[in-house]
């Protein structure tokens, strides 16, 4: 998966990523796929929890 | 009044000083700059001196209070504002990173003109990481200007981003000076150098001219001698602002008395695997609060905060600075490790940035609930004292620290869902580093936060110990 999400990082951004470059950017990439994992923990039904942004709980 | 040593003198000192013309406004500007200019280069604390127009500025203020027209306590005070608040006076502003260092703006901030308009002089501004730090930065030396370092020990890091707004005021370069946090970067600094920091609840500072990193989570807020210092500040800076779209209306009571029956909320373990020091000065002060206040242990909602916080961060991130990617102007910052690694925040997924919106709709509710039970909640602000100048300091605490701890908790909460708080120094390690506490209340209860602090400065003399 981390190697895909390189891919697309590469794709989107049309950078030319040095190849020693790779190793920091998989990791931050493992971050956010781990991130994401946590996040899949918590189940909202559809009517609960709308993003309210904060300037808006007023 | 010449060869007079103003550091260290508080606002409400100065304020007397001018108001009964014992001291001129321009005298005090001469002082504070040539404390910038010759010894801020040994923080790195510096980005810019606004000599010119400070000293203009001055120079107004004399002649308004010689016409007795007195406009308050900051009236005439010397500022600082960090590195990433527009300017209209010609003078750069940077945002902390190299590629940008000629950068410059035809507005101003808010909190600039607001300052201002009470009478404060920019005298200065303060050096910052790059970018706020949010390219994803893992060690000090990542700013256009050096690493921070800390007064009190110059092997040691002043902390980030806020890190030149820190190091000047702890080392009396000047009165106060304007930071901001997305995520610790007003307390982090403020802990690291002894002095207090204040985070406002998100959207009562107005924004407006302040580099963004993410709309959700940005705040701005001073570093300041006291709490009775930044009493008088957030008096100035507080305020709608119809050109910053997140501005909310707040009350803010100057005269907040404590209520006596305060119930005080400290996080279950959170004193678990900490410094020693931390946590012997952290029972101190507990034990000084008890006297008058009831304290009660609390449990901090058990949901995943500090992965929405991260997850909300990297997808504006990459959002705030397309521009800067684009041009690949990240390619030439100081922290080499952020070059190509922030790309990543690319890879964030719709989904999870939803998602974690949600999750703060949520907190928002637990932590409503929580401050129905108690008023205000205490931490240290950090585990440890500052980190070594050369440190790779996320890696350090990573392996020393889990982020869920209740301390790393209680900073991504207050950040997710903007929550006021101040940071105040409580005592030293065996290093002579200051270790700090903080106070955080639920939104718009800023006059609480400051006024528990004040008490605790009241009747503590921490707040009064500086750097040789």
């Amino acid at each position: 998966m981390i190697k895909k999400l390189l891919e697309l990082v590469k794709y989107k951004t049309k950078y030319i990523i040095p190849k020693d470059e790779y190793n920091s950017l998989e990791t931050r990439i493992g971050g956010i796929i781990s991130d994401s994992e946590e996040l899949n923990n918590i189940k909202f039904h559809n009517m609960e929890f709308p993003p309210i942004k904060n300037h808006e709980k007023q | 009044m010449k060869n007079n040593n103003f550091s260290y003198t508080s606002i409400s000192d100065l304020s007397k000083l001018i108001q009964n013309k014992d001291v001129s406004p321009v005298e005090l500007t001469n002082f504070f700059i040539e404390k910038l200019v010759n010894e801020g280069p040994s923080y790195n604390a510096v980005a810019h001196i606004n000599e010119k127009s400070a000293i203009e500025q001055a120079k107004n203020a004399e002649k308004s209070i010689l016409n007795n027209e007195y406009l308050g306590p900051l009236h005439g005070i010397p500022f600082a504002a960090k590195d990433l608040l527009a300017t209209k006076d010609g003078s750069p502003t940077s945002w902390g990173a190299k590629p940008l260092i000629k950068q410059k703006f035809d507005i101003e901030s808010t909190i600039i003109t607001n300052l201002k308009n009470s009478g404060a002089i920019l005298s200065a501004k303060t050096s910052m990481v790059e970018f706020a730090g949010g390219m994803g930065y893992q060690q000090p030396d990542a700013s256009a200007f050096g690493p921070g370092i800390n007064p009190w020990n110059k092997s040691y890091w002043s902390g980030g981003s806020s890190s030149g707004s820190g190091s000047a005021v702890s080392a009396g370069l000047i009165p106060f000076a304007i930071g901001s946090e997305t995520w610790g970067s007003i307390l982090t600094p403020a802990a690291n150098c002894g002095v207090t920091g204040y985070r406002p609840t998100f959207g009562i500072v107005s924004r407006f001219g302040s580099m963004v990193l993410s709309w959700t989570l940005d705040k701005i807020g001073p570093l300041a001698l006291s709490a009775e210092d930044t009493n008088i500040i957030a008096q100035s800076i507080i305020g709608k602002d119809d050109n910053d779209p997140y501005s909310v209306k707040t009350i803010y009571d100057t005269n907040k008395k404590l209520p006596p029956n305060l119930k005080i909320g400290i996080p279950k373990g959170i004193d678990y695997n900490i410094q020693n020091e931390v946590k012997d000065n952290f029972r101190i002060s507990l034990a000084k609060l008890s006297e008058k206040f009831e304290i009660i242990e609390i449990e901090l909602p058990d949901i995943p905060t500090s992965a929405a916080t991260r997850t909300i961060l990297s997808a504006e991130v990459s959002s705030a600075f397309e521009e800067i990617f684009d041009k690949g102007l990240q390619t030439k910052l100081n922290a080499k490790e952020t070059h190509y690694s922030v790309l990543s925040t690319n890879t964030v997924l719709a989904k999870d940035y939803i998602k974690s919106l949600r999750i703060q709709n949520m907190l928002n509710e637990k932590m409503n609930k929580l401050f129905s039970e108690v008023d205000i909640i205490i931490s240290p602000v950090k585990p440890k004292t500052a980190s070594q100048i050369d440190e790779n300091f996320r890696w350090a605490t990573r392996k020393e620290f889990n982020e869920e701890h209740p301390i790393s908790l209680i900073g991504a909460i207050g950040n997710l869902i903007g929550l006021p708080a101040i940071s105040i120094p409580n005592g030293f390690d065996k290093n002579e580093l200051p270790t700090s506490i903080h106070f955080i209340a639920n939104n718009h209860q800023d006059d609480l936060v400051i006024k528990i602090a004040e008490y605790i400065q009241a009747t503590t003399d921490w707040h009064n110990n500086h750097p040789n």
